[in-house]
């Protein structure tokens, strides 16, 4: 059926006003707060300052490393979640006994709030009780290496991350991808001798490529936002070892309670998950063409 | 058929270390909980017991406001789950079913909003829920979580939608209903699995936020604004007492699990990728 212009406006209506209200309106607002200042007491009046708040977010000593924190999250963590969601995608693929439990607990992990995981990392690796220190003391080896010293705190933060993440990497998104590959094809290629890469190149990639690129998009814009978890883990040290633009805009809105600040932060954030997605979006007009 | 050689053992394998490494973080945590933890002073490590709940019942739920973050938390959960299928599902079933030019491409912009980091807004949301005099009130934090989740419902709804059969439909408009009639009688019951399972996944993604209810509640404080309250990185955690807010915080969510579970075998994000 099709509906008429009056219906299809009406069922539009609830989610229009949702959205107008409560994302759009404030969205511009705090576009708007970003490039002005408070100033004049009671009145409170806004001044348009221009770049300023910009300026003072790129000019701050953390700013390097939360670009350069957030880019070796980014890129490490979403290519071990789509490598091991697609791994994890295809194993699950043939049924055997227990696959439906198995794929349930595999889902597990990504139940866990971003905040509860950071928190219980932070547990499992603390030398008086956790798994990390049990695990080293089992095997007679001396302690392990502070996983959260300078050198190896972003690495612990991207794995845990990737630990939430891989989850819904594989249930949620590659699995049905690689489900509605036809099994003729999966036949020809195990046929051919094809090894895991050959898989891969041969038929998961022409296969599924559109959604590769839209599973990519949503892990990229995700990882991009990352703050809750290292706030809980590593409080985005030591130092700034850990921090990301996220946590910045957090820290500048939340603690410092400089809104301008961390809406400019916020809106630099959105302009790199903007970026991703055209360049995403860009791939998947490419490969939809072909 | 069975795997063959090589690749069933390859598989094997892998799924295993994949459960380990997905589940033993959070039995060790359950564990604790307990308190049963281990003591690695010691070499070998000695375990410490007994198994009992007073990490539980002295522990978390003694914390003052912990207890009601509980209720607050499952409360704006499942109204802001309701908010949200009910909107998308309305959205997703004109997007599917429309005439109108255009709107095709408005599903597909929506895609971008679900990216619009909260963080942008954080403020703005806030001062704007003040001033509607919806700050720190049950509809004002459901309705804010609803907008902020509500593109992505309807992004799954309308893959959903967009594969149902649509003679049903047909047979119904051809009979005299109106379009409300179908969709409350033709089109819910087929895609009831659907909005189950975006309901599953919209009710998670709420029980777990934790910046939108930090800009929108003050004393209506949920869970996980509870737990960095309670256990804030500058201070080392007191570990089985973490560990059992944890377990509290995760037990809600795995009894949806398997329900959840099921829907979502119903139901692709495949839909959005191909066209």
């Amino acid at each position: 059926m099709s509906l008429n212009r009056n219906w299809t406006l009406l069922l539009l209506l609830p989610l229009a006003l949702l959205l107008g209200v409560f994302v759009v309106w404030p969205a511009a607002l705090g576009l708007l707060h970003s490039f002005t200042r408070v100033s004049g007491g009671a009145s409170a009046a806004l001044e348009w300052v221009g770049l300023e708040n910009y300026a003072r977010v790129v000019s701050q000593g953390e700013f390097a490393s939360a670009v350069r924190n957030g880019s070796v999250l980014t890129t490490l963590s979403v290519s071990l979640e789509l490598s091991l969601g697609l791994g994890l995608a295809c194993a699950l693929r043939l049924p055997f006994r227990g696959r439906t439990l198995v794929r349930a607990g595999l889902l597990i992990p990504w139940l866990v709030s971003p905040v509860a995981s950071g928190v219980m990392w932070r547990g499992l690796l603390l030398p008086s009780s956790g798994l990390l220190h049990y695990g080293f003391a089992l095997l007679h080896l001396p302690g392990p290496p502070n996983p959260l010293d300078a050198h190896t705190a972003l690495l612990t933060v991207t794995l845990c991350e990737v630990w939430r993440k891989v989850p819904l990497a594989t249930a949620l998104l590659l699995l049905p991808g690689v489900l509605a590959i036809q099994r003729p094809l999966w036949d020809h290629a195990a046929l051919e001798g094809l090894s895991g890469w050959g898989h891969f190149r041969h038929l998961l990639w022409p296969g599924m490529r559109p959604l590769l690129l839209t599973v990519g998009l949503l892990l990229t814009a995700d990882a991009l936002l990352t703050a809750e978890s290292i706030l809980q883990l590593s409080g985005g040290g030591p130092g700034s070892a850990t921090i990301t633009l996220g946590l910045l805009s957090y820290e500048q809105t939340v603690k410092a309670y400089n809104p301008a600040l961390g809406a400019a932060a916020g809106w630099l954030l959105a302009l790199a998950v903007s970026a991703v997605s055209l360049v995403y979006g860009v791939a998947l007009t490419r490969s939809r063409r072909r | 058929m069975r795997p063959r050689g090589g690749f069933g053992l390859w598989r094997g394998a892998l799924l295993t270390a994949a459960l380990v490494a997905s589940l033993v973080p959070l039995l060790w945590t359950a564990l604790a909980s307990l308190g049963v933890a281990v003591d690695s002073a010691y070499s070998p490590p000695r375990w410490r017991g007994p198994l009992g709940f007073e990490h539980f019942s002295e522990g978390v739920l003694s914390k003052s406001g912990f207890a009601a973050s509980l209720l607050h938390s499952l409360g704006l959960a499942l109204l802001t789950t309701a908010l949200t299928t009910l909107s998308a599902l309305l959205a997703a079933f004109a997007l599917t079913r429309t005439r109108v030019k255009g709107l095709e491409r408005a599903a597909h912009t929506l895609l971008l909003l679900t990216n619009l980091p909260l963080l942008a807004y954080l403020t703005p949301l806030r001062e704007i829920l003040t001033g509607l005099k919806l700050y720190d009130t049950w509809p004002g934090a459901s309705l804010a979580g609803a907008a902020l989740l509500a593109p992505l419902a309807t992004y799954l709804l309308y893959g959903y939608l967009r594969r149902l059969p649509l003679e049903p439909e047909q047979a119904a408009t051809l009979e005299g209903a109106s379009p409300g009639r179908v969709l409350a009688q033709v089109v819910w019951p087929m895609s009831r699995p659907g909005v189950l399972a975006t309901a599953g996944v919209v009710f998670a993604l709420s029980w777990n936020a934790f910046l939108l209810p930090l800009a929108t509640t003050f004393q209506l404080k949920t869970l996980p604004v509870a737990l960095v309250d309670f256990f804030t990185f500058e201070r080392e955690p007191d570990w089985p007492t973490a560990a059992a807010a944890l377990m509290v915080a995760l037990v809600p969510l795995l009894l949806i699990l398997i329900p959840l579970h099921r829907a979502l075998e119903h139901f692709s994000l495949a839909g959005f990728g191909d066209e």
